[in-house]
């Protein structure tokens, strides 16, 4: 249908590859039209048991069946508006953690799946998001009967998009999760393969999931398979191979090297006492601005992301470090804190649009704007490690939130010192007076504080116009 | 290059499988992945099934071992 005859939807970019249906967008809300050819699946996933199952244990997203006008009428067989995820995040927006938990529910619905003669035909990562501070599954269309005797169709999907991914973060370098930028369909496990170390292959999971599926793909690519009667796969190897998927997953683990986690929970540069009083001037002028999501940029472990998250703001707590994340993660789970999403994010490269037509994963910038950008302890590493420009920061925050709470870190404090330790000043404009004139074409200034303590300082700032 | 690691013996009895029938299929699952899982399945089901009758047969015990104790708890009680 001509997209004039509907102006008020449109129907998302990253949604096609699957003839089930696809997702929508109308007044701000997004629905998900399921097609005629995927009717009897939807059916059977109603009618098992599934469904609720799922949807009560938090494992899928719920929806309601509505009335609405479906997008495209001449194919659309119901359409239904789900429960609506605060933040859309991408795989290599994850931490360690975050990825294994994603991995790990993708085989639990499997088993479940499985259970009730059914299993989910697509193994994407990108169909797992952290909904209320856990990972979900939002394809509704995911399911489908078990073609009797058949292989399990998304098992070299869930290869490339979690268990690659998974071991060279385990194996290698927790930073190859990056890879994901690249290869946004998973990565092809030849490379993984390749890219893993020698001592994987005596890793019965990973010398048969990976390294054993690599040569086979190899051996095999472009052949078709010849069909002998009498040869399938039952039920219960199925289950067995879900069952050795999750073991090799669980097996997988990550810290950072050198370190143990109890030193990251140390706050660095502040006194308790600077620390305290930053923490009530935060939770003070949080207060003030009556926001409902927050972007917390450079939030380390997320001390001061929980201020927002504990007053219902729904948060998220973005950090180039994936231990910092990693741990971040590790206490929002542990706290069942429903308000945070920590994601790893690097502000000086943020996420770009990528995939098809540039329109599968959108960019950060795409996802926004929240309606309050927190940027403590931070300023400073873009300002002098990375040299943004005072004004360019302040372009870039503006573009993101309307409130800005920021803390400015002055020359003289320790951790700048740091910075400028190997190398030559040559930010003459880098002080408190040069600060507020570049923020001041983009934002008014309505509250600035002096962190007790410390030389640091808070401002609270509201965009122009 | 072909690659060694391979087993040839494996590859063939992996042959033999059923072509795609049945189900949306619009994943391409791969011809390699399909023959892989033909070949490992098979001893996968066979491992689950083994853990899970070792696993109730463990369960059996320590619940017959909880019941005993329990059962002297009472008749020592009773005394």
């Amino acid at each position: 249908m001509p997209s004039r005859l509907r102006p008020s939807a449109h129907r998302l970019g990253a949604s096609f590859r699957d003839p089930s249906g696809f997702l929508f967008k109308r007044k701000g809300k997004l629905y998900r039209q399921v097609n005629q050819s995927y009717r009897q699946n939807y059916e059977l996933l109603k009618r098992s048991g599934l469904y609720k199952e799922l949807t009560h244990g938090g494992l899928l997203i719920a929806h309601k069946e509505v009335r609405d006008q479906p997008y495209d009428p001449k194919i659309a067989y119901k359409v239904l508006l789900p429960e609506q995820i605060a933040f859309i995040s991408y795989p290599y927006e994850w931490c360690f953690s975050q990825f294994k938990d994603a991995a790990l529910l993708t085989l639990e619905l499997q088993k479940r799946a499985l259970a009730r003669g059914l299993w989910i035909k697509d193994a994407s990562a990108k169909n797992i998001q952290f909904h209320q501070g856990r990972p979900i599954l939002i394809d509704s269309l995911s399911f489908e009967a078990v073609p009797e005797g058949q292989p399990w169709v998304a098992y070299r999907q869930f290869c490339q998009h979690f268990l690659a991914p998974l071991a060279l973060m385990a194996h290698k370098d927790v930073r190859l999760s990056q890879l994901l930028r690249v290869y946004v369909e998973g990565i092809p496990l030849d490379l993984a393969s390749r890219l893993l170390p020698g001592r994987t292959r005596l890793n019965l999971g990973l010398a048969t999931h990976i390294h054993l599926h690599a040569a086979a793909e190899k051996r095999y690519a472009g052949q078709a398979v010849q069909s002998q009667p009498g040869r399938s796969i039952s039920r219960t190897a199925l289950l067995g191979l879900t069952d050795h998927l999750e073991r090799t997953v669980h097996a997988l683990k990550w810290q950072p090297s050198g370190t143990a986690w109890a030193e990251y929970y140390g706050e660095t540069n502040y006194s308790p006492k600077a620390a305290a009083h930053k923490e009530k001037l935060v939770g003070q002028l949080l207060a003030r601005t009556k926001v409902k999501t927050l972007w917390d940029l450079g939030a380390n472990t997320g001390r001061y992301s929980r201020l927002a998250s504990g007053r219902g703001i729904f948060t998220l707590a973005a950090d180039a470090d994936p231990a910092a994340v990693d741990l971040n993660y590790l206490q929002t789970k542990k706290k069942r804190d429903e308000h945070l999403l920590p994601l790893l994010l690097d502000l000086t490269n943020p996420s770009a649009a990528l995939g098809w037509a540039n329109q599968e994963h959108e960019s950060l910038l795409e996802r926004g704007p929240a309606d309050a950008v927190m940027a403590l302890a931070l300023v400073h590493h873009l300002a002098i490690a990375n040299n943004v420009p005072l004004g360019r920061l302040a372009e870039f925050f503006s573009q993101l939130g309307q409130w800005l709470l920021i803390e400015f870190v002055p020359k003289s404090d320790s951790q700048v010192q740091l910075l400028l330790a190997a190398r030559k000043d040559i930010f003459s404009d880098y002080h408190l007076d040069g600060f507020k004139a570049a923020f001041k074409p983009f934002y008014r200034i309505l509250a600035e504080h002096p962190i007790k303590d410390s030389e640091r300082r808070l401002f609270l700032m509201k965009r122009n116009g | 290059m072909k690659s060694n690691i391979f087993p040839a013996g494996l590859l063939m009895a992996g042959l033999f499988v059923m072509p795609h029938a049945g189900g949306s299929l619009y994943l391409d699952p791969g011809s390699g992945s399909f023959i892989l899982q033909m070949i490992i399945a098979g001893a996968a089901g066979f491992l689950f099934i083994m853990r899970n009758q070792v696993a109730r047969l463990l369960g059996f015990t320590r619940r017959r071992d909880k019941e005993k104790k329990i059962k002297k708890t009472r008749s020592r009680n009773a005394k």
